[in-house]
Order: structure tokens, then C-alpha cells, then sequence
């Protein structure tokens, strides 16, 4: 008897010590994460002051990027560590190892207007960032408030997306491209290797200003994974607004020379599935990200309709021209607004007095209601989101609301919070 | 005796090599867009003209007297021999088990997985447990033999590695036999769907979109079909509309062929073979809303077209299209 309480005692004082032993080291991962962030938010600071007051060379800068590219890869490295160890206290080691990111794309956002490259550097890196809130409702750190204020310019800034929105707007002018290539094997007739990627120019203003010159080399490695692999790989590109053309230089089918016709607008999120067919490559567009705006899908979604649809009453609308289509338009908008009307009081129903008091509230909250569901109306038309991330619309929605109804008051992150939740409960 | 080798090394090579090209050996060939029928290629046949031959086999007499039934069999959507031998197998055992109204109790495909049948191996003969009905609510689990009497692999314009099957069935006790006797002896009913397929794919070809509506609200309908929920549920044949961005309530029918290929009615330049995204160039969003199943046959089926037949089809169409967006878009 007296030897099983010995055994049962060593046990729980393995697993404590095992416990302990996790946390300890969790702990020292994200001190040393914290160490890191210092350094790069202070490399970023340093890295101004030689740029604007020093005017150092361009060789001289590039120290500073290599350096803040090295605290960069040893954040990312310790949060993938901090994943492995467990995935759910990862909040703050991903918020570090993001905010690192977003250095490192002002920094480069700095640079840019000498280099033009450096707006697509930039625009991988925010990406990035973003990236890693994929997947999670977590609120990115870019909304959040910094540990501490940081000082650009004459300015002291306690978020980064305030500095952003105010640096950045370059990154807008560049959209998200998602391929994810599938189904290639490596015996597959394909070479990457003599994929191309060209922009469609009818005129020479029309040539671009942003370049694109990192998204051809990303293509062509990530076929290379892919076909290495035989298993689906999925990637992303950074393209300024415009029409590109995806080309193999050894043209396969004499007919056909674009492998895709790749339409970017500006702060959008498109998806590809790129698959072979028969000897040949297809890329196709698949709308995934997609909101609901239409009356009647909000209220069904909403009371959980099951009711099935008759599926041949569709064949008849072959080539509908409805005038009476066009006429309840007007007033299907209206029940739109309805509808998302009351999504945003549901939600803000369950929001504490704390965070409803930092809303924008002018008069009265019916009409803050009613104003915030026209504008997400406006800003997400038709059926496609029209921004790459929810957060970033979200962003984008919160920011018009709040200069509409109060002017001089900080986008607040329970305003941008509850307008992604509406965004989310429309999905 | 050295160089006689060689040479048969490097043919060995060769024919590897140009084994595992995806679908076609001629680089290019599938995609001429001056073919004036996708459907006629190399002098080769179609699977639908070499099944119709090959389902003329009848039974051998020994089998017959033994209470065996036959069945049909085929393949052509994988690059690999192997997958679209199992397929073929799978499908004849299949129409088997529906022609006797009974069903599989094994998981069949892990079954065929596990032994693969070859046209070069002597894996030729399984025994599977099926639900034998008895009664109100009520199955006795009898044993169920499958020999597969012939496995030929055939070049065909979907595939150089088309497999054909003829397999023969029957219960492993007589008993269970006089149980359940046939009820049907068709052949493979597949045959009826590829074609059934291959006139959507050649109207098509002929932009009769309203043909192809016609046909398949025509089509036998199961009472549940399962209606696509989205794009990435949608299988050949399922319809959907366009909406006109310019002009918010015209709509323009549409057709989903596979790959994300989709045949669908445009506003200036008729009806158009392209892949999802490319309506944009013609002013068009897809409807998400509407995917509609007006059959479940080629979803039963697991019908899937030819790639061979899909690529010919959009590269045809590509000619007529638009280089770049609309200026205001």
C-alpha cells in the first residue's frame, strides 16, 4: 500500500515538475521574444534618424534592413517554437512576432519613394503579418495598442494601424493573390522553370508604378514545391492593381499562350486554383471569400431556414430581363439594411458599457445602427468582398463611420471589432 | 549483345517516360484548336464506341450455369493505370449489386485498394459480404463472389490508359442465389451516362445551351437530389447564372463542366466555353446563390468529363475572348 502512494507521489510530482518546466520555458521564450521586439522597434527608430537626419547612404541602410530582417526571422522562429510548444497561449508571441513584421514595413515604406521595390517588400511583409491571424477571430496586433508609444516624426503613436494608415496607404494599391496549386506530380510535362509573369499595358501611363518583381520567382518555386511534393501548396502574391498574364515560354498549346489571366484590384483578396488539365495548366478563380447581401439570405441565415428550393424553377430564368427585378431593388436594399440592422444590434446587445461608450454614438443609437449598416452595404458590394482581410474592411468601415458621426474621435477597437463580427455573422 | 541492350534500355526509358505525360503523348495535340469535333482525334475511338464493342461479349457457358452474372466496367479519369483499373472494377461490381437490389456491406474501394486489380497481375477474385433483404427491416449477410474475367487497358480520346472491365458475380451459396435472383440484367448503366455526357459536351461544342437545359430537365430526376452548396461542391452538368454587372437585373444562364470549366451565355458574344474569373472579361459575376442539380445521374456515377475533351472546348472558345477587362471595371 505504502508503495503505491510512493509511485502515485512520484507521479504527480513528474507531471508538476513537467508543467513548470513548460511554463518556464514558455516564459523565457517570450522574454527573450519581447528582448527582440525592442531591438527591432528601436533598429526601426535608428534606422529613420540616419535616413532623415543623418542621410546616410543607401549601403549604410542596408545594414540596418539586414539587421532588422535578422530580428524578424528569430521572432518568427520563436513563435513557430512558441506553436509547437502549445497552440493556445500563443496570443502575445504572435502579436511580437507580427508587430516585428510591420517594423520592418515601415521600414521599408521609408525607403520607397528612392526604391520602388521596396513598396512590394513592404506589402509581403504586412501580408505576413496579417497571415498570421488566419484562421483565428483574434484581434491582430496592428489594432491593438503598442506596449509602448513609439515617436515618428513629430508624432507619438499608441497603434501601429494609425501609423500605417497614415504611411502606408501604398499597400492599399496592391491586392492578394492566392494560389494554391494541386494535383501536379512530378512527372507532370510542366516547367516551372519557364513560367512568366507580365503585366497587361494598353498605354505607357498605364505601365504601373508599383513593381512586381518578387511574385514571378514566388510562382516559380512554389510549382516547384508543389510538383516536389505531389501535394496541394498554397501561396501568396502581392500585386499592384492592373491585369497580369501568366505565360510558360515554352508554349505548350499554340492557341493558347496564357496559362491565367489574373485580374488585381486594389486591396482586394483573390483566390486561384491552379490544377493541370489534360498537357496543359489551368488557373481558375474561386470567389471563397464572399459575403452575404441580400435580404433574403441574411434573414434565412438568421432564423436557420431549411427549406429546400425547388430546383427547376431556376431553368425558366434562362435570360431573365425582369423589370419588377429592378424596381423592388430599391426596396431590397432596404430590407438588406434591415436585416444587417439588427445583426448590429444583436451584437451590440452582448457589448459591455465600457466598449458602447467608446463608439461613435452622435444622437441616438438607432441612427448609429441604421448609418453602420448602409455603410457596410456600400463598402462590400455585390457578392465579393472587396478588401483582401475582414480586419482590413473592417478598418476601412469603422474609420468612415466614425469620421461621419464624430470627426475628432479615434477609430476605436470595439468599433472595429463590432463591425468584424457583423462582417463575419453575414459570412 | 552490349548495344542490343542499350537500345532496349533507352526503349524501355521512352515508353516510360511518355506513360506518365498527363493524358496525351503529342504535345499539344488535345488543345488543336482546328479540330472541328473534339471528340475525333488520332484516328482514335472514343470510350462509349469501344465499351458498346466490348459489352457485346457474352458469358461463358460454364459461368452462366453457375447462376454468374455479368457486368461492365469502365474507366478513364486518372493518370495512373492502377486508379482507373479500381475505378472500372468498382463500377461493374456496382451495377452487379444493383441489378440483384442488394448492397455492399464491405468498404469496396479500400477493398480494391488493398488487392489492386492489374491487367498484368492474377489478382482476379474477391469475395465481399453484401446485405441480403429479409423480410420487413431485416438483412441476413451473405457472401459474394467477384471474378473479373477481363481487364484491358485501350487508348481512347479521354485517355491513354482507358481501363475496360467485364466481371462476372454471383452469391457464394446457392441458397442466398434463389434469394435473390436478378432483377435486372443490364450491363453497366454507366455507359448510359457517358452518353448522356457526351451530348451535353457536343452541344457544347455547338453553344446549344438551351438544348442542353432542355436535355437535362429532361433527365430522370432521384426525389432527393442534393442541391450544390457551392462552388467547390458543383459537379458536371450543375447550372448556375451570370449576373450582368452593368446592368443588375439580367441574368445569363450558365454551365459547370468540371476543372472549373464552365460553358455560359454571355451578353455580346453568345454562348462561351471559360474557366471561373474569365466572366469578368465579359462584364459577368457568377450567381452564388442559384447552383442548381437538375440531375444526380453524373453525380451517382461519379461522372467526370475528359480533360482532353474540356481542354479542346476552352481553347476552342478562347479565340473569340476579350484580351483584358472591361475599360470601367
Amino acid at each position: 500500500m505504502i508503495k503505491i502512494h510512493f509511485y502515485i507521489y512520484c507521479l504527480i510530482l513528474i507531471i508538476f515538475q513537467s508543467t513548470s518546466f513548460a511554463q518556464e520555458n514558455t516564459d523565457t521564450v517570450i522574454y527573450e521574444m519581447a528582448n527582440f521586439e525592442k531591438s527591432a522597434s528601436a533598429t526601426y527608430r535608428e534606422y529613420q534618424w540616419l535616413y532623415y537626419e543623418k542621410k546616410q547612404s543607401a549601403e549604410e541602410l542596408l545594414v540596418f534592413e539586414d539587421l532588422l530582417g535578422v530580428y524578424v526571422k528569430r521572432l518568427r522562429e520563436a513563435y513557430d517554437t512558441m506553436m509547437l510548444l502549445s497552440d493556445k497561449n500563443v496570443v502575445e508571441s504572435r502579436d511580437i512576432a507580427a508587430r516585428a513584421l510591420i517594423y520592418r514595413a515601415l521600414t521599408f515604406l521609408e525607403k520607397a519613394p528612392i526604391d520602388v521595390s521596396y513598396f512590394e517588400r513592404a506589402c509581403y511583409d504586412y501580408y505576413d503579418a496579417m497571415q498570421l491571424y488566419e484562421n483565428t477571430d483574434d484581434i491582430p496586433t496592428l489594432f491593438k495598442p503598442l506596449p509602448q508609444r513609439i515617436r515618428v516624426g513629430g508624432r507619438y503613436y499608441s497603434r501601429l494601424i494609425d501609423l500605417l494608415d497614415e504611411k502606408g496607404q501604398d499597400l492599399f494599391a496592391f491586392g492578394q493573390v492566392h494560389i494554391a496549386i494541386q494535383n501536379f506530380h512530378v512527372t507532370s510535362k510542366f516547367d516551372p522553370m519557364q513560367l512568366q509573369l507580365l503585366r497587361h499595358s494598353t498605354s505607357p501611363a498605364d505601365s504601373g508604378f508599383y513593381t512586381y518583381r518578387m511574385a514571378e520567382d514566388l510562382l516559380v518555386k512554389g510549382f516547384q514545391k508543389a510538383m516536389q511534393t505531389s501535394r496541394r501548396y498554397d501561396l501568396y502574391l502581392g500585386l499592384p492593381a492592373g491585369t497580369y498574364y501568366i505565360r510558360s515560354r515554352k508554349v505548350q498549346n499554340s492557341e493558347y499562350v496564357n496559362l491565367a489571366t489574373i485580374y488585381v484590384r486594389p486591396n482586394q483578396f483573390i483566390a486561384y486554383i491552379v490544377e493541370p488539365i489534360a498537357d496543359w495548366v489551368i488557373f481558375y478563380e474561386t470567389p471563397e471569400k464572399l459575403v452575404k447581401l441580400n435580404a433574403n439570405e441574411i434573414e434565412a441565415s438568421l432564423t436557420v431556414d431549411t427549406t429546400a428550393t425547388d430546383s427547376t424553377k431556376g431553368i425558366q430564368a434562362s435570360v431573365v430581363n425582369s423589370n419588377t427585378e429592378s424596381a423592388n431593388s430599391t426596396s431590397a436594399v432596404l430590407r438588406t439594411t434591415e436585416a444587417i440592422a439588427k445583426v448590429v444590434e444583436d451584437i451590440m446587445d452582448e457589448m459591455s458599457e465600457e466598449d458602447l461608450d467608446t463608439l461613435p454614438i452622435n444622437r441616438t443609437r438607432k441612427e448609429f445602427v441604421k448609418g453602420l449598416a448602409r455603410m457596410i452595404i456600400t463598402k462590400v458590394r455585390g457578392e465579393y468582398m472587396t478588401s483582401w482581410n475582414h480586419w482590413t474592411m473592417s478598418w476601412t468601415i469603422a474609420k468612415s463611420i466614425t469620421e461621419y458621426y464624430a470627426a475628432n474621435k479615434q477609430v476605436s477597437l470595439p468599433m472595429v471589432k463590432l463591425t468584424y463580427d457583423v462582417i463575419n455573422r453575414l459570412m | 549483345m552490349v548495344r542490343f541492350f542499350q537500345v532496349v534500355v533507352l526503349i524501355f526509358l521512352f515508353s516510360c517516360t511518355s506513360s506518365h505525360d498527363r493524358f496525351q503523348t503529342s504535345a499539344g495535340s488535345s488543345g488543336d484548336a482546328s479540330r472541328k469535333n473534339c471528340w475525333q482525334a488520332h484516328n482514335v475511338a472514343t470510350t462509349l464506341q469501344i465499351m458498346r464493342e466490348f459489352m457485346n461479349k457474352p458469358l461463358e457457358a460454364d459461368l452462366n450455369r453457375d447462376n454468374y452474372i455479368q457486368t461492365f466496367g469502365c474507366a478513364y479519369e486518372e493518370i495512373e493505370l492502377e486508379e482507373n483499373a479500381i475505378q472500372a472494377v468498382h463500377r461493374a461490381i456496382l451495377q452487379s449489386l444493383r441489378n440483384r437490389n442488394v448492397e455492399v456491406r464491405d468498404d469496396l474501394f479500400s477493398l480494391l485498394k488493398s488487392k489492386p486489380p492489374r491487367p498484368d497481375n492474377l489478382t482476379r477474385e474477391y469475395t465481399i459480404y453484401i446485405n441480403l433483404p429479409r423480410g420487413e427491416n431485416q438483412v441476413k449477410v451473405a457472401s459474394y463472389q467477384v471474378k473479373i474475367l477481363d481487364l484491358d487497358v485501350v487508348k481512347t480520346v479521354e485517355s491513354p490508359v482507358t481501363i475496360l472491365t467485364r466481371v462476372a458475380t454471383r452469391f457464394m451459396h446457392p441458397e442466398d442465389h434463389y434469394q435473390a435472383l436478378p432483377v435486372s440484367m443490364e450491363k453497366s448503366a454507366f455507359i448510359k451516362v457517358l452518353e448522356k455526357a457526351e451530348r451535353v459536351l457536343n452541344l457544347t461544342e455547338k453553344g446549344k445551351i438551351d438544348q442542353i437545359y432542355d436535355l437535362l430537365s429532361r433527365s430522370k430526376k432521384a426525389s432527393d437530389v442534393q442541391q450544390p452548396a457551392g462552388l467547390s461542391q458543383l459537379s458536371f452538368a450543375d447550372t448556375f447564372n451570370l449576373l450582368d454587372e452593368f446592368n443588375p437585373g439580367k441574368s445569363y444562364p450558365a454551365l459547370f463542366l468540371g476543372k472549373g470549366i464552365v460553358l455560359g451565355m454571355t451578353p455580346k458574344h453568345g454562348p462561351i466555353v471559360f474557366k471561373f474569373g474569365e466572366e469578368r472579361l465579359y462584364g459577368l459575376r457568377l450567381d452564388l446563390k442559384k447552383f442548381q442539380r437538375l440531375t444526380s445521374e453524373f453525380v451517382e456515377f461519379n461522372y467526370q468529363a475528359p480533360e482532353t475533351i474540356l481542354q479542346c472546348l476552352f481553347i476552342k472558345s478562347s479565340k473569340q475572348k476579350p484580351t483584358a477587362l472591361p475599360a470601367n471595371l
